[in-house]
């Protein structure tokens, strides 16, 4: 028993909430520190993170050198630009496109308009089937039995 | 009126769409047909979307806006992650741009949009197909691998002070 809980304590104490001790030279966030750079402020893991940063002194440097590396490395993501050329044939193609598509409100009306009768029509004719379906003819016979049985019993 | 209004949208995005196909496949032709490619498969697999924005109010426009912009990103991600593979071997890195170029391709993509792109991590997400861990961490790693194969500007300029 005295075995197991030295264990747990042992394991525990390697656990997440341990390394969030201040000036921990073997801090093991050193690395997960960098993505500090990329999370929202208003993020739990942001919150929690940043203070870490704020309380560890390993990690507050690292995380420094960091940014002041990804603020030298900025400069070497590049932004192509678009000639004027490309541009004109990117527009045309747009406006073929859409002139082939028939985007336009009339057209998506008529569309509308037309899938919405043929849903009637398919309606419309299983329920025609349905009426000369053989069921249907049993139906008819029971019903014209039963007719003549009652005019017979009544009269 | 509200066609005209979506086609000048999508033309006036021509300069962050060819700049992102570029920084995938960096080759003019390939980036303008990747460009051109991502507007058809986006018309013709999400015309429902269209078809409703037409019939929406002029509030609502700007989500599907947002929506469309995405759908074309995430378009030309996933054309040019087919066509990479083709024309790998024919492709050669700008010059003076190799270190970013060498990237991993995903990795590329993620700090391109994260950069330059100015997005947030929930649209980087929807663009790259992945979680937020798996962005975090490609973000990570391509800031890391960029740093180290980039001459530190800081470091030499402080060489040089020491020296004089």
């Amino acid at each position: 028993m005295r075995t197991k809980e030295l264990f747990l304590n042992k394991h525990l104490s390697r656990s997440l909430p341990s390394v969030f001790k201040s000036n921990d030279k073997q801090c093991i966030h050193a690395k997960n520190v960098y993505t500090l750079i990329d999370l929202p402020p208003e993020e739990e893991n942001y919150i929690k993170l940043k203070k870490h940063v704020d309380e560890c002194q390993v990690c507050s440097s690292a995380f420094k050198d960091f940014e002041l590396k990804c603020l030298e490395t900025k400069i070497y993501i590049p932004r192509p630009q678009i000639d004027t050329e490309t541009k004109v044939i990117f527009h045309n193609e747009v406006h073929d496109l859409f002139k082939t598509f028939e985007l336009n409100k009339n057209v998506i009306l008529k569309k509308n308009f037309k899938r919405k009768f043929q849903m009637i029509d398919l309606a419309g004719i299983s329920f025609f089937q349905s009426l000369t379906s053989k069921s249907m003819f049993k139906a008819y016979a029971f019903g014209l039995a039963l007719f003549v049985i009652l005019k017979k019993y009544f009269n | 009126m509200k066609t005209i209004e979506l086609e000048k949208f999508i033309q006036n995005l021509s300069p962050d769409l060819y700049s992102f196909a570029y920084i995938l496949i960096p080759d003019d032709l390939q980036a303008t047909q990747l460009m051109i490619d991502a507007v058809s498969v986006v018309m013709i697999q999400k015309i429902s979307i269209l078809d409703k924005w037409m019939m929406t109010s002029v509030d609502k426009s700007q989500a599907t806006f947002e929506e469309i912009k995405r759908l074309l990103f995430r378009s030309i991600f996933e054309i040019s992650k087919k066509r990479i593979n083709q024309l790998k071997l024919s492709l050669t890195p700008p010059e003076g741009d190799t270190a970013f170029f060498q990237l991993e391709f995903d990795a590329k993509a993620a700090l391109y949009l994260k950069v330059r792109g100015e997005l947030d991590l929930n649209a980087i997400e929807i663009i790259l197909g992945q979680s937020r861990p798996e962005v975090l961490a490609l973000l990570s790693t391509a800031r890391i691998k960029l740093g180290a194969r980039v001459p530190s500007i800081y470091k030499q300029s402080l060489e040089n002070v020491n020296e004089n």
